[in-house]
């Protein structure tokens, strides 16, 4: 008997397992069938004999349709999900209903698995880095048809910015994205808060006995050096960090002062149709020997390598940082109100100061945002069911004026009021304390889960409180640097590109920070330069530089 | 579990697992000539092996020197408190380390300063690597692994004890020749299991203490390739390098299991 029930329970054990083997082909056979019938809609819409209606006229639809939309979650405290009043409204507008699939941390990471599965998938999606790898499996659908027959908002700002086409389009010529565009308009705010720019604590700098900014990086050097001995917080310690920053980029900032770009692009920069990478110049190896004396000289934290920005903005917010790397306004929006409270001074805080000028006469910034923002894109996968309705809808509400009117301002007549044409956000808006973004999260406008067309002189509103810094911003938004172009990649390129710049990146990191640190000697800065060059660093060069020549 | 084809393939989503283009060992070869190969797997190995070298003895020591206790709720007191670490999560204990450490005002230091001496960053000086990771280790689960050898000493046979105490033996010689055999197979499964773990070095726990500086030591294959995957989303990349590990261990595991068997007579199979 007991020989007969094990054998039984043998039996059924094997058979689980192989019903669960078996059980993940489905994945397949779905993959493979979807795609096609996706490709074949697309192309019967454009094969037609009938004239495709230009445009659109709302509502879009009659019949109650709907789509998923896949991105970040609101920023305020209450979700898309929820029922916010912009997308209330854009639903009774367009007659479309939208199912929000928003991730509120982690996003990409939550998307990608999704894309790794394949099936599933929500009609529109953003994607957070190089798509063609996507595009290549079939994930998502060409579009360039679609928007040149049903959006006409997106055709304008594809035809007015040439950068934005050419970034668009995917190496078989065809357009299947679209970007996260900054339109620089008249009155727009893009010089206010586009460049990246050193902040000061001016109020210590006064105190310590410095009557103007330091223009030169010597001049920085010498403040810093205050910072660190003044005990400008007055605590009696010696708890100020004088050049602020985490991680092994903690330098890169420095790097402008020598004319490299190192800090947004990863120390990739184009000049005069050249395509360079920054940490090969022989100028990196003087700016490693200055940032490793401010290292030695207790300028910048020792434990800038595992520092969290978490623990960094604390100390911030504690008034014991000296300087910081953010965009030019951002420092006074996001901390100055808490250091005002904490030290009871109307004058304390961090505010920008010009790009210091280095050795070479070098006087940049890096510039925060490009014409397209890199590796932020909008897609219909593959398995959407209606591509037309969501074109327009993408057309309408994110890069239509009428669109924009809500997804940026908010409600009229409760968050924003029209002026001669022109949105003017309401006072209470920037009145409120829990400030005026927040405000405007709430309603569901700001919040960019999606590209759009950022339309900059919105921005310009929200910042009235700092009108007397915007000369100096306007300043050190001449010196800044555009960025380095969006390119998309051909597949072969992209894979060979992605497995060199894994170990570039790793070595990278690790060495920088052992040159900051002093556990390396900076004699071996030449070593350095050879272990990249054999890691393939001029193959990445020539595949980038192959890339903008194709735009050209 | 036949998923694990995708090793040898180029993986696409879109494709499916059958329909993505097979590509052989490409994903080995290119493991294995990247210039950090060696390095991974040198802290691989030296981190399991030093985890398992210091950290297999520690809970067979506190278990036998427990027994030897004999108020029974001081015995009960420290064994509570003893294992209570193993139950904090690696994200708490790791937070409570780089608090300690921190250069600027972690309490290691200040107690330096006090005494004189120079200030460490032992977060960002990957010589104390492997040591702080080793040691938190057996701090954590010290008391956890000691529970199973206590279980089993509290079955070994009374009489035994008795007939030795006859024959003269005093407390050192009876742990040395009773309760130690008694550990014995028991130890040795444990260990055989243990070194069938070697290479799948505890990955969330060096994510969350290592940084750039540290990579010379603290560096492993599976940090190497949640970085390189997060870049390029390579699957099939991931999937190469986790079959290589577990073809490792299952290679050690078969060995581990011989060496037992023939030295001590107790094995797994």
């Amino acid at each position: 008997m007991q020989k007969k029930y094990s054998k039984f329970l043998v039996l059924i054990i094997v058979f689980c397992i192989v019903i669960s083997l078996f059980g993940c082909s489905g994945t397949t056979a779905d993959g493979g069938s979807t795609t096609t019938t996706t490709t074949k809609r697309v192309s019967s819409t454009t094969t037609g004999d009938v004239q495709p209606e230009i445009g659109y006229s709302l509502p879009l639809s009659t019949t109650g349709e709907t789509l998923t939309i896949a991105g970040n979650e609101n920023s305020g405290e209450k979700r898309y999900a929820d029922g916010l009043p912009v997308y209330q409204e854009i639903e009774k507008l367009t007659g479309v209903k939208i199912e929000w699939e928003s991730v509120a941390v982690d996003y990409w990471l939550v998307m990608q698995t999704r894309l790794a599965a394949g099936t599933a998938l929500p009609d529109i999606l953003s994607v957070y880095s190089d798509p063609v790898k996507y595009i290549n499996d079939g994930l998502f659908i060409e579009i360039g048809e679609l928007i040149d027959n049903y959006a006409p908002n997106i055709k304008y700002w594809f035809d007015k910015e040439e950068t934005v086409k050419i970034a668009m389009t995917a190496p078989d010529r065809k357009i299947y994205t679209i970007p996260m565009m900054i339109a620089e308009d008249e009155g727009s705010s893009n010089d206010l808060y586009n460049t990246m720019a050193i902040s000061i604590r001016k109020d210590w700098a006064k105190k310590l006995g410095f009557d103007k900014d330091p223009e030169t990086l010597d001049e920085l050097y010498e403040l810093l050096k205050a910072y660190r001995d003044g005990d400008p917080n007055n605590t009696g310690k010696d708890d100020v960090v004088a050049w602020g920053g985490v991680g092994w980029s903690v330098g890169n900032p420095i790097g402008w002062a020598y004319g490299l770009r190192l800090q947004m692009d990863g120390g990739w920069a184009l000049r005069d149709g050249k395509v360079e990478f920054d940490y090969i110049n022989p100028r990196a190896k003087e700016w490693l020997q200055t940032i490793n004396k401010w290292y030695n000289e207790g300028l910048i934290d020792r434990d800038f390598a595992s520092l969290s920005w978490d623990s960094f903005s604390s100390r911030m917010l504690n008034s014991e940082v000296g300087t910081v790397v953010a965009t030019s306004l951002s420092p006074p929006i996001a901390w100055n109100g808490n250091i005002i409270e904490l030290t009871g001074d109307p004058e304390a805080g961090l505010y920008p100061i010009l790009p210091v000028r280095g050795p070479y006469g070098h006087r940049e910034a890096e510039a925060r945002m490009a014409a397209v923002s890199p590796n932020q894109y909008l897609v219909f996968s593959k398995d959407i069911k209606n591509p037309e309705l969501a074109i327009k809808w993408v057309d309408f509400a994110k890069f239509s004026e009428e669109g924009l009117l809500w997804t940026q301002f908010g409600v009229e007549g409760l968050t924003y009021d029209l002026v001669d044409g022109t949105p003017k956000i309401q006072d209470w808006v920037f009145e409120s304390k829990d400030g005026s973004s927040l405000e405007l999260f709430r309603v569901g406008a700001l919040s960019y889960n999606l590209p759009q067309v950022l339309q900059v002189y919105a921005r310009r509103e929200s910042f009235m409180d700092y009108e007397y810094l915007f000369p100096l911003l306007e300043e050190i938004y001449n010196h800044r640097v555009i960025r380095f172009p969006t390119m998309l990649s051909a597949s072969a390129e992209a894979e060979k590109l992605t497995s060199i710049m894994a170990e570039v990146n790793t070595y990278l990191e690790e060495n920088i920070t052992r040159f900051i640190n002093g556990t390396q000697p900076l004699d071996k800065f030449d070593e350095f330069v050879n272990t990249l060059k054999q890691l393939g660093i001029d193959e990445a060069i020539s595949i980038k530089q192959a890339q903008y020549d194709r735009t050209q | 579990m036949y998923g694990v084809i995708i090793a040898f393939k180029d993986f696409s989503p879109g494709r499916g697992i059958i329909g993505s283009q097979w590509v052989g060992i490409k994903w080995f070869a290119e493991f294995f000539n990247s210039i950090y190969f060696v390095r991974l797997l040198r802290n691989t190995v030296l981190l399991s092996g030093y985890s398992l070298l210091w950290g297999f003895p520690v809970p067979i020591i506190f278990a036998l020197i427990l027994n030897e206790v004999k108020a029974d709720s001081f015995k009960k007191t420290v064994q509570t408190i003893s294992y209570l670490p193993y139950f904090i999560s690696i994200v708490v204990i790791v937070g409570m380390m780089v608090n300690f450490l921190s250069v600027r005002d972690g309490i290691i230091n200040l107690l330096l300063k006090t005494l004189g001496m120079e200030t460490v960053a032992f977060m960002s000086d990957h010589n104390w690597f492997r040591t702080l990771y080793v040691t938190s280790g057996i701090w954590q689960n010290f008391g956890y692994s000691s529970i199973i050898y206590l279980a089993v000493i509290t079955s070994i046979d009374q009489q035994l004890y008795e007939a030795s105490k006859i024959d003269g033996a005093n407390r050192w010689k009876q742990v040395l020749n009773i309760t130690l055999p008694g550990i014995v197979p028991t130890a040795m499964i444990l260990l055989i299991l243990s070194i069938g773990g070697l290479m799948s070095v505890g990955f969330e726990k060096i994510i969350l203490m290592y940084n750039p500086s540290t990579y010379e030591t603290g560096d492993v294959i599976s940090t190497y390739v949640y970085r390189k995957g997060i870049v390029g989303a390579q699957f099939s990349f991931g999937a190469a390098v986790g079959l290589f590990n577990s073809g490792i261990n299952f290679l050690l595991l078969i060995v581990a299991n011989w060496l037992s068997k023939r030295f001590t007579q107790n094995s797994l199979w």
